[in-house]
């Protein structure tokens, strides 16, 4: 049944176009200036509609997963939505991994998929799959279209959707048959989606309760996640003034990190299994916690039964249903973090709190002594190179290029490391796949980050392991000239599997050791990139000046210590205050419940 | 202040167990293709535990369709089913009878039984009880109706001797509030 939008638009302009044409024209007036694809036969017509313009441009990825992943890294590096178009059955399904990413990290994609013809579904047809059926959890939502009438108001839908509330991955599913028809255009602005608006502002009663526990608050701790990025760059300004204001500690998430500057003196480091002593220890003896944008994830809290005895929880978040789902809060905000954060301000201000705030010099003198603990700290070697020593030179020599510094990962040691010892300063810098823990991210997310941001100095801080996973998408940097950066912490195992057998297996190196490893430097240059290799101290800086220095593709392969460890860690099963650091030469005692967790 | 404990809602094994009972929503949701499967998707990835559920469309109009929803759960996990089946965007609204107190509920039950000799008059002295209606008689067989509270439906069926059940249906529960208002507008 068409709309009243679309039954306006039929009496009053009759444009009609294919459905092929209304996909490209609704992608132009939604702003799409790129996205990623693999042609099929069920897409052939929205293809051969690209090939008549020049507005949008299709980069031409090497594998489906690889278009979902640099489609997060455009979207998350850029603040828009990342589109992806792909063909039916194989195409789509190949998209899943992708679509999964982005829903657990909130990255707003909106995912075109080709279908089979209407008539034809239900028949295990050539290429059909259920897309929608199979898309449906790992969606924020899903569109099967069944008629070109509402084509254009469906993808409209599809990026308000994927865009605002607590962001994620839309499906547009589009049987071949649809992109054929002809049907009237409906521009967005005609086009509503009744059951979905997000609420943006907090209650005004919960806003001034939270400044009343923040304002009598002796130790104070923010945490910060994921959601202070996706709210926008006004977000990360006003978190930084808050925070100023209120003189408190902060931590942020794995996937928050740059939101609030890393090298600021009141920023504590990551939090979490791998964070940082003085942060998880805040966690944990903190008398208020200010949670914005960020969900409770059982990477942060550790044992939820230990999690901060002893505190009241603010938590602000966009997404109603992360409030008290895993932790009971004592101030739940359903809010936009940049509208809650203006509101935080304006009553602090109002209310002058700063002039009769506790003194929170016992609290800084705890933190400081914790900060003692040196938890980041590790062995250095004067040959070997250690993984960490890796991260902090990359860092130090790509911290004052003039350019603006993108950094994806891969999962495993290497990404906590690159968490850990890159310092992110800026929001939107730092892309990594952090709720579903997705090997094979980096290296398409680095792709879409350089599309997004063609003068930036994009590098994926990858293992050896997880490189290999989506590897093939080097062809794609080279074929758009793309200078993105592989460097690779090659340890020679999936080192963290390899760290949790060691700690909590027995020494039993089940599979985790890679036997036959590709020469990585003739790698790159089967593709056309430039391969480097260091082996030792002596030549990392060197390594890494030839990387950045030369305009293209790199794979840089960096031979670190094979048995390294990442510590400090919380291990699974225990509290915040039990972290193992990595000068203890005890082992970590896990519990029979710990055991069981991943 | 409150303890460790009474801050996390999945406990794993120790430490006291919230209490669970029976809830009843309402879900108003657009009457689109694969409405069903996103909810009981989400239930059942979510690993909630569902008793009845039952879905039709009351206005025809604008495809609206009306889910009843009994499931059982501890105070936060139902607040939480709630917040994640709004967060589907199909969903118009959910509504918590059971917390709102004045829920009217009936689910209906389609019994066919052995109406012979052995049965007969203990069945008549029964249903006799019971707000029950004769859909279908032949033979030795009759088929009843029953509607009422489900409790009231449980107990129907099982006074009824177990030998003589030959079929049975149940329909999940139906609900609407004691009160004069709509939940939703049935036309337009
Ligand atoms: C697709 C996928 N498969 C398996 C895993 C489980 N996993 C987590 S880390 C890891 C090892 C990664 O090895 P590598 O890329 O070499 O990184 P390292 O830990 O050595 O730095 C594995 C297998 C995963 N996260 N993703
Ligand atoms: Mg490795």
């Amino acid at each position: 049944m068409p709309s009243n939008a679309i039954k306006k638009q039929m009496t009053e302009k009759k444009e009609m176009l294919t459905g092929a044409q209304i996909v490209l024209r609704a992608l132009q007036d939604q702003g799409v200036d790129s996205l990623f694809g693999y042609p099929g036969g069920a897409v052939l017509p929205i293809y051969d509609e690209l090939f008549k313009q020049e507005s949008v441009r299709h980069i031409l990825v090497r594998h489906e997963q690889g278009a979902a992943h640099a489609a997060e890294g455009y979207a998350r590096s850029s603040g828009k939505v990342g589109v992806v178009l792909v063909t039916s059955g194989p195409g789509a399904t190949n998209t899943v991994t992708g679509l999964m990413d982005a829903l657990m990290d909130s990255i707003p994609l909106v995912c075109i998929t080709g279908q089979v013809p209407s008539h034809l579904i239900g028949s295990d047809a050539f290429q059909e799959a259920d897309t929608t059926g199979i898309t449906r959890s790992c969606t924020k939502h899903n569109f099967l279209v069944k008629d070109a009438k509402d084509l254009a108001e469906t993808i409209h839908k599809a990026f308000h959707i994927a865009r605002s509330g607590r962001p994620g991955p839309v499906v547009v599913d589009i049987p071949k048959d649809i992109q054929f028809a002809d049907a009237a255009y409906v521009s967005p602005e005609d086009v509503k989606v009744k059951t979905y608006n997000p609420v943006l502002k907090g209650d005004e009663n919960k806003i001034e309760a939270a400044i009343d526990l923040i304002a009598s608050a002796k130790k104070p701790v923010f945490y910060t996640g994921g959601g202070i990025i996706n709210a926008g760059p006004q977000a990360s300004k006003l978190l930084r003034a808050f925070v100023k204001k209120t003189g408190a500690p902060i931590t942020q998430t794995l996937m928050g990190l740059g939101a609030y500057p890393a090298d600021d003196a009141q920023f504590l480091g990551m939090l979490g299994m791998h964070g940082t002593y003085e942060a998880n220890m805040a966690m944990h003896d903190c008398d208020v916690m200010i949670a914005i944008g960020s969900r409770f994830d059982d990477r942060v809290t550790g044992n939820l039964k230990k999690f901060s005895p002893n505190s009241k929880k603010i938590h602000v978040d966009i997404d109603p249903s992360s409030i008290n789902k895993t932790v009971s809060v004592d101030v739940g905000i359903v809010a936009d973090a940049t509208s809650a954060l203006e509101d935080f301000i304006k009553v602090w201000d109002e209310k002058n709190v700063s002039a009769d705030q506790p003194d929170l010099s016992d609290w800084w003198d705890q933190i400081s002594k914790w900060r003692d603990v040196k938890s980041l700290s590790y062995e250095k070697h004067d040959t070997i190179i250690k993984p960490q020593f890796a991260i902090e030179r990359l860092y130090e020599k790509t911290k004052n290029l003039g350019k603006d510094v993108f950094v994806t990962t891969e999962v495993g040691q290497h990404q906590m490391w690159a968490a850990q010892h890159f310092h992110f300063n800026n929001p939107n810098r730092w892309m990594t796949s952090g709720g579903l823990g997705t090997m094979g991210y980096g290296l398409p997310a680095a792709i879409g980050a350089q599309i997004a941001n063609p003068g930036g100095f994009v590098v994926d801080i990858a293992g050896e392991a997880s490189i290999l996973m989506n590897i093939q998408e080097m062809s794609t940097a080279i074929q758009y000239r793309l200078p993105v950066k592989v460097f690779i912490i090659n340890n020679q195992w999936m080192g963290m599997v390899r760290q949790w057998q060691e700690l909590i297996h027995g020494e039993r190196y089940s599979q985790s050791y890679t036997e036959a490893l590709p020469d990585f430097v003739k790698l790159a240059e089967a593709y056309g990139g430039l391969g480097l290799r260091a082996e030792n101290v002596s030549q990392l800086d060197g390594v890494i000046d030839q990387m950045i220095a030369y305009d293209g593709p790199v794979i840089a392969d960096i031979c670190v210590d094979a048995k390294e460890n990442c510590f400090p860690m919380i291990p699974s099963g225990a509290a915040h205050c039990d972290m193992i650091l990595g000068t203890q030469s005890n082992r970590p005692e896990v519990t029979k419940e710990g055991l069981k967790m991943v | 202040m409150m303890t460790a404990e009474a801050q996390t809602h999945y406990p794993t094994t120790d430490g006291p167990k919230p209490k669970e009972r029976f809830y009843t929503l309402l879900v108003i949701v657009d009457n689109e293709i694969g409405m069903m499967s996103r909810i009981s998707g989400l239930l059942s990835a979510r690993g909630y535990n569902i008793q009845t559920v039952t879905a039709a469309e009351v206005n025809h109009a604008k495809h609206l369709s009306r889910i009843s929803i009994v499931t059982k759960a501890t105070p936060d996990v139902i607040d939480q089913i709630v917040a994640q089946l709004e967060k589907l965007i199909p969903v118009h609204f959910v509504r918590n009878l059971t917390d709102e107190g004045n829920a009217v509920e009936r689910e209906l039950a389609v019994i066919k039984l052995r109406y012979n000799e052995t049965y007969k008059e203990k069945i008549d002295a029964i249903a006799a009880g019971y707000n029950t209606r004769i859909l279908e008689q032949f033979e030795d067989v009759i088929i009843m109706e029953i509607s009422a509270a489900t409790a009231r439906v449980e107990e129907f069926i099982s006074s009824v001797p177990k030998r003589a059940i030959i079929d049975l249906s149940r329909s999940g529960v139906v609900a609407t509030t004691r009160d004069g208002k709509a939940i939703v507008k049935i036309e337009d």
